[in-house]
């Protein structure tokens, strides 16, 4: 909805009476600049020149009691509010479609305790997480939680669409490192979750919040777990002549319940192009990394049986070097100019699935993108990021170099082209998403994902937010 | 908008930062105002949108033009190493040229044309100095004296004078005291800045110093790098240092008394990550008996700034104090007694933010220690 009239300035002078007018971004400088997050489409009508849709205003609370104002403000005038930590989801997950408010957590961003017996951090959500995580080293402890986004990302935008960071295969995702959590309803209310995550007192109710990106709530403040940093974190390299060896020999470090903080396991592809362009891997085949970490006893026991199953696959060891070479250059693969970069079209869809399903996904998915799409030369290419002792998740891309000029043909192709994609792995046994999330990109395919599951969590939905404020167009529930 | 963007470097600029984002955590001023448009990501949409003429040009684009240290600190953190301080204050320029420049950045520019510096002050009088060193030519050093030091910290450059006589140093000042012409520069009035920087030049040159000896950071990039690459003066035949690359020369041999204290280094911006300075200080710090040097949590080329960078001082002071008082938080996770650094602009911004551990310039601190 566009405010207009008296109305916006009625709205305005509510909004400032709660968080005072210089924390009220209102010109259009400021609202283009959170009128784009990461998502393909927002960048691509940015980089095409096209308007964009703006909030109406960004508002800045810096206290949990002036979140709760906006929101019940918000509720008055049935205003859409979309939570916003640093705007780098790539699935349009905090793009204001319908105007209303931006509300920008990032003045939430005390560090209230880090407690060093517990080993848990509690802080409110906007903080950066590098910023949290340099706090957390500065006492010897890590919150070991490293997205690609660690630099540009909120400890909120973490949970909000459960989101992984590069050592998930031991530590767990964002949701897992979550204790506890404060989260203000679309009602305006403060709640608290339970102080425990393990109990056996009803249900767990942080999960009406995590991976609901903003449609039932606003995460405020959250406990996270800490861990001691390890004595020795160690990464090593190998090469595999197949696709098939290195998924099986993952799958056999995870069933054998091994605990390597990472597995990165590229496709030939990605191993040729990627690989060489970024880290200056010369070498053709499927590359993986594995990583192991705590007391050295257990990382050279653990680093051994690895190598020995690398080895009945005929991987070849390429060392600790080029695994610690990967490591100290992760983040590099995201800088510019990164080999997807605008007018390109391209997009990360990624799926989760159980070891027998994750190969045949591998291929179906491969040959959707680059026979469906073979006359604008679409490229797929993907690698396993996040193990579990049961299955995997398959971090996959599209790439088409020379898409249509016209911004509408371009989105019209992007949305086919991942629709097509998702659909394959979810007619295959595959899931939605790992952990980027759903925003408006893949809401559409909700239902299809859930099934008949899918009315009952509209009900929740309408329940916890009656008026339908909260992050509209989102997730797939109706507007 | 622009006239300067249209550069090749810049667009290569804007197009990688504006959905990048991979420096948001160490931006100076974006970290202080918590909003997306300071950070590099959103100077580079801004911007980005300004050229191609998505959005038109506003006071509120010329406001946040001027919310920059320009710092270098993401381009620190920068993979492939885009400097967006860089093309923030060419976009100066053009807002300069539209004469829509904030009323604090004008005030400069006026101050300086009227009085010669940018407070508007009187042009200062070294009392404390032997009248036959003002003007003297054919000097081992010309101290030079920059804007900031002489008017706001007095005895930084006081006590760089009494190590010039300690040491037994033939040194001097200009007869006529003149501006680097710094701040004209971050607050995008190349024009006057390279007037000025044309005046400072010839005076400099007429004083057939030895040497040139700046206890600025900022006054020191200004005229040892951005005299030459920005305006294209020839610097040939000039020899400039900091103070401490002085003193890590000059103090090798001096008896220092014992001195029992955790001191950690602040590396100025200008200093460390504009002239590449970062071992000199330490050498100069280490040569103090009971002295420990204690690095803080950033250092070197990933220092933090401590916000009075890119004119931020002048036009967005409540900025630059938030940002101090950030950096200031920095330097206090590892403890230290005491904090030394190599610019008075440092000095001004975290001293007051730091309130049980005293800022010292090098220059303050071996005076006190020199035998």
């Amino acid at each position: 909805m566009r405010l207009i009239g008296y109305e916006y300035d009625m709205v305005f002078s509510e909004l400032a009476d709660v968080v005072g007018e210089k924390f009220i971004l209102t010109d259009n400088a400021d609202r283009v600049v959170y009128g784009v997050d990461h998502y393909w489409v927002s960048e691509a009508w940015f980089d095409r020149r096209q308007e964009l849709p703006l909030a109406d205003f960004i508002v800045r609370p810096g206290t949990v009691e002036q979140v709760s104002a906006v929101v019940k403000i918000a509720n008055r005038y049935r205003i859409p509010i979309v939570p916003w930590g640093l705007g780098s989801g790539s699935q349009g997950g905090s793009l204001p479609i319908f105007g209303g408010i931006i509300l920008d957590t990032k003045r939430l961003d005390r560090i209230i305790e880090i407690n060093s017996t517990a080993l848990t951090v509690t802080a409110q959500a906007g903080v950066n997480g590098q910023i949290l995580e340099d706090a957390c080293n500065s006492r010897d402890l890590t919150l070991p939680h490293y997205p690609a986004s660690q630099r540009v990302s909120t400890l909120g935008g973490w949970l909000a669409p459960r989101g992984s960071g590069v050592l998930s295969t031991k530590y767990g995702k964002a949701e897992d490192l979550a204790l506890a959590m404060q989260v203000v309803l679309p009602t305006g209310e403060v709640i608290r979750t339970l102080p425990t995550p393990s109990h056996a007192a009803g249900p767990d109710l942080r999960h009406l919040f995590l991976g609901a990106e903003g449609t039932t709530g606003i995460i405020t403040e959250a406990t996270m777990k800490l861990e001691p940093i390890p004595e020795v974190r160690r990464f090593r390299s190998y090469l595999f002549p197949d696709l098939h060896a290195g998924i099986e020999a993952g799958r056999r470090v995870m069933v054998s319940r091994l605990r390597p903080c990472v597995i990165r396991l590229y496709d030939e592809y990605s191993t040729t192009k990627e690989l060489r362009r970024v880290l200056g891997v010369e070498r053709d085949g499927v590359y993986m990394v594995i990583g192991f970490d705590g007391f050295r006893e257990s990382v050279e026991f653990e680093e051994r049986k690895a190598r020995d199953i690398c080895a009945q696959f005929n991987a070849e060891d390429l060392g600790s070097d080029a695994g610690q070479h990967w490591w100290d250059h992760r983040y590099d693969f995201y800088f510019p100019p990164r080999g997807k970069s605008h007018p390109k079209l391209f997009g990360t869809t990624d799926v989760q699935a159980t070891f027998d399903k994750i190969e045949p996904i591998y291929h179906a998915r491969k040959h959707v993108v680059e026979e469906n799409y073979r006359e604008w030369h679409a490229r797929y290419f993907c690698h396993f990021s996040h193990w579990y002792p049961w299955g995997t998740m398959m971090y996959d891309q599209f790439l088409i170099d020379k898409p249509p000029a016209d911004a509408h043909e371009a989105v019209r192709l992007h949305n086919r082209l991942w629709w097509d994609v998702v659909r394959t792995g979810l007619k295959m046994g595959g899931v939605l998403n790992e952990h980027h999330g759903v925003g408006m990109k893949m809401g559409y395919l909700m239902p299809e994902q859930y099934g008949t599951a899918f009315p009952m969590l509209q009900a929740i939905k309408k329940a916890l937010d009656p008026r339908g404020i909260m992050n509209p167009g989102k997730l797939g529930f109706e507007v | 908008m622009s006239l300067h963007l249209s550069a090749e470097k810049h667009m290569k600029v804007l197009e990688g930062c504006r959905f990048c984002g991979m420096c948001t955590h160490v931006c100076t001023v974006g970290n202080a105002t918590h909003n997306d448009a300071n950070a590099p990501r959103g100077k580079g949409r801004l911007l980005y949108a300004l050229h191609t003429g998505m959005m038109d040009f506003t006071p509120r684009v010329a406001e946040l033009l001027y919310q920059c240290a320009d710092c270098k600190l993401c381009q620190a953190w920068c993979v492939p190493g885009l400097d967006i301080g860089a093309t923030i204050r060419d976009a100066r320029r053009d807002v300069v040229e539209r004469d829509a420049a904030p009323a604090t950045a004008s005030a400069v520019s006026r101050a300086t044309a009227g009085s010669g510096n940018p407070y508007g002050k009187p042009t200062p009088v070294f009392d404390w100095i032997d009248k036959s060193a003002i003007g003297a030519k054919g000097a081992q050093v010309l101290y030079f004296v920059d804007s900031h030091t002489v008017y706001n910290e007095p005895s930084v450059a006081q006590a760089t004078w009494h190590l010039f006589e300690r040491l037994q140093i033939r040194a001097a000042v200009l007869p006529q005291w003149i501006d680097s012409g710094e701040s004209l520069l971050e607050l995008g009035y190349l024009e006057q800045a390279r007037a000025q920087a044309e005046k400072t030049l010839l005076a400099l040159r007429e004083a057939q110093a030895e040497s040139i000896v700046f206890s600025s950071a900022d006054a020191y990039h200004m005229v040892a790098k951005e005299y030459s690459e920005t305006f294209g003066l020839s610097t040939e035949g000039l020899q400039f240092c900091h103070i401490s690359e002085f003193l890590a020369e000059h103090l090798k041999s001096q008896q220092l008394t014992r001195f029992e204290s955790r001191v950690t280094w602040h590396d100025p911006c200008r200093l460390g990550r504009g002239m590449n300075v970062y071992d000199a200080p330490r050498m100069v710090l280490t040569q103090i008996p009971g002295l420990v040097v204690i690095e803080p949590y950033r250092t070197r080329e990933k220092a933090v700034c401590c916000g009075a960078g890119g004119g931020l001082g002048f036009t967005n002071p409540a900025i630059a104090n938030d940002a101090a008082r950030q950096a200031g938080h920095m330097l206090g996770m590892s403890n230290p007694q005491m904090i030394a650094t190599g610019c008075s602009r440092c000095k001004s911004s975290l001293q007051p933010v730091l309130a049980h551990v005293e800022v010292v310039e090098l220059a303050e601190l071996v005076a006190r220690v020199l035998a």
